[in-house]
C-alpha cells in the first residue's frame, strides 16, 4: 500500500478515536431558562431551576406530560453549596442541566441579606456554560414562588422576567438592567456598593409582577431597597436615563397632573475636592416632548419657558430626593467614590476608610436644563380646549 | 505486436509483415496493402473481409465497347440509404464531357488518365491505393469503386443518415440569448461554431481516434489567444485517444484530465455554441466528438463553474447579485446539513435561544441521533433525484410531488424525522440546482457526506478540518498545467473582475479576457 493511502487510513482512524468529544443530542439535556436561589432550612440554599419543557407541535408523538400548561418545568433542589444543588438536578429531571441559555437568576431577599452575593454567585461566574450577560434580579419574598407563576405573554417565566426588566429599564427608567457582568464590575471597583434590579409581586393579580426599583448592596449583602420613584432619579444621576415620564402638577388648587416625556437626558457629575471639603456638582441636559396636557396653554415663548422651567424643577427635585435617600442610607452607588479614586487617587487613600460618613455629608448641587422639542402632533394646548 | 487494440482479425497477419516498416512514412504501401490491378483479386479479399454482413452491397458494372470492361462499387446500403446518385454513371459521364469520343468507347486507360490527372468532375473523388484506407472508408459511409486494370480506387462520400435538427438546449436554457444547441453531427457543430467566429484565426483540427469506433474528434482554438504551451500540453495528452474507443466527449475528458480521483471537474461542458465561442475567446480549447453534442472546454477553472452565459446577457447589477447568490448556494449545498449536525450536537450555545427552543421542540421524541437523521434524509433525497432522472415524462412530476410531500410529511408524522431536517434537506437540494454547471453540483453531492461525518465526530472543529483539507486539495489541483483556483489561488486582482462581481461589459471586452496564470 502506498504511503498516501496509509497516512489517510491512520488519520481516519484517529478521528474515530476522539470518542465524539463533547457531543450530546439535544433531547439529552434540560435547557435551563431561569434559576431561583432561596434560603432553605438549616442554612442550606434552595435552588429552583426552571427547565424548558419541549412541546412538539406536530401530531402523533405528543409527550404524555405536554398537556400541562406552560413550557417551564420547575425542579427544586437544596444543599449547602450551589454546585451540589446543581448536581442534584439530574436526579429529579433525568437529564443534565444545560446552562448556556439561562435567561435570569433570581435571588430571594432574605438570602441576599444574609449571604455575600459573591459567594453565592461564584458558581455562575466560574462555570463555562452560563453566560456572564445573564440577568440578575432580587425578589421580594421567595424567589422560587415567582418562577411558579404563569408567564403573561412569553413562553416561560424566565423569559418573561428578563423582558420585563429590559424594557422597564429602557422605557420607563424605573429600574436598571443588571447582569452578572455589571454586578461584578461594580463590586470589584474601589468602592464596592452595588445595585441589582428588584422585582415584587402584584398584590391583586396572582400572576403579575413588577420589575421596578433597585436593591442596594453594601459589602456584598443586601442593605436597602430603593423605590421605583427614587430609582428614576438614580437612573438620571447615573447618566443612563433612556426615556421616561415626568409628572408636573397643575397650578394649585387643582390636583391634576400633566406629563412631559423626557426623551434624552445627559448628566455630568463633577467632583471638587479642596483639602477636606468635597463638593459635587450635577449638571443635566436634555430634550423633552409633551405627553399629556391638561391645564397649561403654550401660546408664546414665555409660556413655553415657564412650562419647561416647571419640568426642570421636578427633575431637580427627583434627583435631590434620590441623593438624600442615598446619603441617609450611606450607600454610594452613584460612583462618587470611584470617580475620586480615578481622578485623585492619593486623596482617595485618605478618604476611603470613612467614605460612608463622608459621603453622607457631601453637598450636592443640581442644575437641569431642558428643551421642549415637540408637542406631539398637536399644538401646545389640551386637545379639547378652545382654539 | 504494436497495434493490439481493435485491429480486425483478418488484418493481423498483414501486421506482422508491417513491423519492420512502422517508422517509415508510408507513401506507397506494401504490396499486400495495395489495391491490386486485378479486380477479381480485390473482390476476393473484400468478400472475405466483409463476409457475414447483410448490408454490404457489391455492385458490378460493365462499361466500354461491348460492355467488356468491369468495375465494382462497394458500399454499405444502410449508410448510403437515400442516395440514388449513381457515382459510376456520373464519373463516366464526366469523362464523356471532358474527353473525346462517345460514351461507348471509354477504355480503362482513359479512365485512369482522367482521374489520375485530376480531371474536373461533377463529384470530386478521392483516389485510394491503400487497401486499409479503402476498407476504413467503406465502413465510414463511402462508396469505393474498383476498376479492373487499375491499381487505384475511386472513393466518393455518400453518407446520408438521419441526424437530429438543431433545437433548443436541453440543460442550459436561458431567458434571453440564443437557443441553439449542438447536435450529434460533427460537421454541423463545427459549422455552428464557425459561423460565430468568422476568422481564419479560429483553427479547427481533426484527429482520428482509434479502436473499433475510429471516432472523429475535432478540437478548435483561436490562434494567438490560446496559450501555446497549454496547447502543446493538450495535444500531447490527446495522443492517448489514438488507441481507445471514444464514444462521448466525456471519455476524452477522463483521458486527459490531470487528476482522476478528485470529485472536482477540471473541464467545462456545454451544449451551446455561444458559450463555446465565448470560452475560446478567453483562450480555452473546445473539443467536439462525432456522434455526441457535448462540447468540452479545456481547461476549466474553479471560478468558471459559477458562470452561466446568462450573466453576460443581463446587466451588471443583476448579474453581480446572481453571482453572489450562486456562491451562497454553493456554500449552502455543501455545508447546511453539516452545520445543523455540528451546532445541534456540539455547540448549542451558539444558537439563539428562541431558535434553539424551536429546534428542541422539533427534536423531542425522535429515535435517531442527529447524524443518522441527516444522513437518512439526504439519502432519500438522492434516491428521489436519481429516480427522477429516469422517469418517463408523464410520471415525472407526480413523483416529485409524491416524493417531496408524502415522504417528507409522512416521515415527520411518523416521528422519524424532524421538520427542521426536512427543511434543511430541501434547501440543500434547491441550492445545488442553482449552480449552473452540472458537473460541479455532483461534486458537492459527493463532498457533503464526508463533511457531515466530520461534523458529527468533532463538531465545528471537525468541519473546519475537513474544509481545510478540501481547500488544500483545491489549491494543489491543476488543470492542463494551470492552477485550478486561479485568480483566487495565485491571487491576481485583475482576474477577479469576473468572479465575485461581474464588471460592466464595456470594461470586460476592452481588456484581455485571458486569466493571467502562473
Amino acid at each position: 500500500m502506498n504511503k498516501a493511502a496509509a497516512v489517510l487510513i491512520v488519520l481516519v482512524t484517529l478521528v474515530f478515536l476522539s470518542g465524539c468529544w463533547s457531543q450530546f443530542e439535544l433531547p439529552d439535556r434540560g435547557f435551563v431558562m431561569g434559576v431561583a436561589l432561596d434560603e432553605g432550612e438549616g442554612g442550606k440554599i434552595e435552588l429552583t431551576t426552571q427547565v424548558y419543557r419541549p412541546q412538539p407541535a406536530h401530531g402523533s408523538h405528543e409527550l404524555p406530560g405536554s398537556g400541562k400548561g406552560t413550557a417551564g418545568l420547575n425542579i427544586k433542589t437544596s444543599d449547602i453549596t450551589v454546585m451540589e444543588a446543581v448536581r442534584d438536578i439530574p436526579i429529579h429531571l433525568g437529564r443534565k442541566a444545560q446552562w448556556s441559555h439561562i435567561r435570569v437568576i433570581l435571588i430571594g431577599e432574605q438570602l441576599a441579606r444574609k449571604v455575600d452575593m459573591g459567594d453565592l454567585l461564584d458558581f455562575f461566574y466560574r462555570d463555562h456554560e452560563p453566560r456572564i450577560t445573564v440577568s440578575l434580579i432580587i425578589t421580594k419574598g421567595k424567589a422560587g414562588e415567582l418562577l411558579k407563576k404563569q408567564p403573561a405573554i412569553e413562553q416561560t417565566m424566565g423569559q418573561q422576567l428578563l423582558r420585563a426588566k429590559k424594557f422597564a429599564a429602557s422605557a420607563s427608567g424605573k429600574t436598571m438592567d443588571t447582569t452578572l457582568l455589571r454586578w461584578v464590575l461594580q463590586s470589584l471597583s474601589e468602592h464596592s456598593d452595588s445595585y441589582i434590579s428588584y422585582v415584587y409581586e402584584d398584590k391583586q393579580d396572582e400572576d403579575m409582577f413588577s420589575v421596578a426599583g433597585l436593591a442596594l448592596f453594601k459589602g456584598g449583602k443586601l442593605s436597602v431597597i430603593m423605590s421605583p420613584k427614587k430609582t428614576e432619579g438614580f437612573v438620571m444621576l447615573r447618566n443612563e436615563y433612556n426615556d421616561g415620564v415626568i409628572q408636573i402638577p397643575c397650578a394649585s388648587p387643582s390636583k391634576e397632573m400633566e406629563t412631559m416625556e423626557v426623551i434624552r437626558l445627559r448628566t455630568k457629575i463633577k467632583t471638587y475636592i479642596k483639602g477636606d471639603q468635597i463638593k459635587v456638582q450635577v449638571r443635566a441636559q436634555g430634550d423633552g416632548a409633551i405627553g399629556n396636557m391638561k391645564c397649561t396653554q403654550i401660546e408664546n415663548e414665555e409660556d413655553e419657558a415657564a412650562f419647561v422651567h416647571k419640568v426642570e424643577e421636578r427633575v431637580k427635585l427627583k434627583m435631590l430626593t434620590t441623593i438624600h435617600f442615598l446619603q441617609k442610607n450611606k450607600i454610594d452607588v452613584i460612583g462618587i467614590g470611584n470617580s475620586i479614586y480615578q481622578k485623585h487617587p492619593k486623596q482617595w487613600k485618605k478618604l476611603s476608610s470613612e467614605w460612608d460618613e463622608k459621603f453622607a455629608e457631601i453637598p450636592f448641587s443640581v442644575e437641569v436644563k431642558l428643551r421642549l422639542i415637540t408637542g406631539g402632533v398637536l399644538t401646545g394646548k389640551p386637545v379639547t380646549s378652545e382654539p | 505486436m504494436t497495434k493490439d487494440i481493435g485491429v480486425p482479425q483478418s488484418l493481423s497477419t498483414q501486421n506482422q509483415n508491417n513491423e519492420a516498416n512502422l517508422n517509415e512514412v508510408s507513401q506507397s504501401p506494401e504490396p499486400q496493402e495495395r489495391i491490386s490491378a486485378s479486380l477479381s483479386e480485390n473482390l476476393q479479399r473484400l468478400e472475405a473481409i466483409f463476409a457475414d454482413s447483410s448490408d454490404i452491397l457489391f455492385q458490378h458494372w460493365h462499361y466500354g465497347p461491348d460492355q467488356q470492361y468491369a468495375a465494382c462499387s462497394i458500399y454499405y446500403s444502410s449508410l448510403a440509404q437515400e442516395n440514388t446518385t449513381n457515382y459510376m454513371k456520373s464519373s463516366l459521364q464526366d469523362l464523356v464531357t471532358h474527353e473525346l469520343g462517345p460514351a461507348a468507347t471509354i477504355t480503362p486507360s482513359q479512365v485512369i488518365s482522367f482521374f489520375e490527372q485530376g480531371g474536373v468532375s461533377a463529384k470530386k473523388p478521392n483516389l485510394l491505393n491503400d487497401f486499409h484506407i479503402a476498407i476504413e472508408h467503406i465502413s465510414a459511409g463511402h462508396v469505393v469503386i474498383f476498376v479492373d486494370q487499375w491499381d487505384k480506387a475511386l472513393d466518393f462520400r455518400v453518407l446520408a443518415v438521419e441526424t437530429r435538427q438543431v433545437t433548443e438546449p436541453a440543460n442550459e436554457s436561458v431567458v434571453q440569448g440564443p437557443r441553439e444547441a449542438t447536435v450529434e453531427n460533427l460537421v454541423k457543430n463545427i459549422a455552428l461554431l464557425r459561423l460565430r467566429l468568422k476568422t481564419p484565426d479560429f483553427k479547427m483540427k481533426i484527429v482520428e481516434a482509434g479502436g473499433k469506433t475510429k471516432t472523429t474528434v475535432a478540437y478548435g482554438y483561436i490562434n494567438g489567444v490560446t496559450d501555446s504551451a497549454m496547447l502543446a500540453e493538450f495535444e500531447q495528452r490527446l495522443e492517448k485517444i489514438k488507441e481507445v474507443d471514444i464514444l462521448e466527449t466525456s471519455y476524452i475528458e477522463q483521458l486527459i484530465e490531470d487528476s482522476t480521483y478528485t470529485p472536482f471537474p477540471q473541464h467545462r461542458y456545454t451544449e451551446r455554441p455561444d458559450v463555446a465561442v465565448s470560452a475560446m475567446l478567453e483562450g480555452k480549447i473546445a473539443v467536439l466528438v462525432q456522434g455526441t453534442g457535448g462540447i468540452l472546454l479545456c481547461p476549466g477553472l474553479f471560478t468558471e463553474f459559477f458562470q452561466s452565459s446568462e450573466d453576460y446577457y443581463q446587466r451588471t447589477v443583476y448579474s453581480t447579485m446572481i453571482r453572489w447568490l450562486r456562491i451562497a448556494a454553493f456554500l449552502m449545498a455543501l455545508m447546511l446539513p453539516s452545520l445543523y449536525v455540528a451546532f445541534s450536537t456540539f455547540h448549542p450555545e451558539l444558537i439563539p435561544t428562541v431558535l434553539l427552543l424551536a429546534i428542541i421542540d422539533a427534536r423531542e421524541g425522535l429515535p435517531l441521533p442527529a447524524l443518522f437523521e441527516a444522513a437518512l434524509m439526504e439519502f432519500f433525497f438522492e434516491l428521489l433525484r436519481e429516480a427522477g432522472v429516469r422517469l418517463p415524462k408523464p410520471i415525472g412530476s407526480a413523483v416529485s410531488i409524491v416524493g417531496a410531500l408524502v415522504i417528507g410529511d409522512a416521515a415527520i408524522s411518523a416521528g422519524i424525522a424532524s421538520p427542521i431536517m426536512v427543511i434543511i434537506v430541501a434547501a440543500t437540494g434547491i441550492a445545488s440546482f442553482a449552480i449552473p454547471q452540472y458537473n460541479i453540483a455532483i461534486a458537492l453531492r459527493v463532498l457533503r457526506f464526508p463533511l457531515m461525518l466530520s461534523a458529527a465526530l468533532l463538531g465545528g472543529f471537525g468541519m473546519m478540518v475537513c474544509l481545510l483539507f478540501m481547500l488544500l486539495h483545491l489549491c494543489r489541483l491543476r488543470t492542463l498545467g494551470q492552477p485550478y483556483l486561479a485568480p483566487l489561488g495565485p491571487f491576481r486582482i485583475t482576474g477577479l473582475r469576473d468572479v465575485i462581481i461581474r464588471l460592466p461589459l464595456r470594461k470586460l471586452l476592452q481588456s484581455s479576457r485571458i486569466h493571467p496564470d502562473h
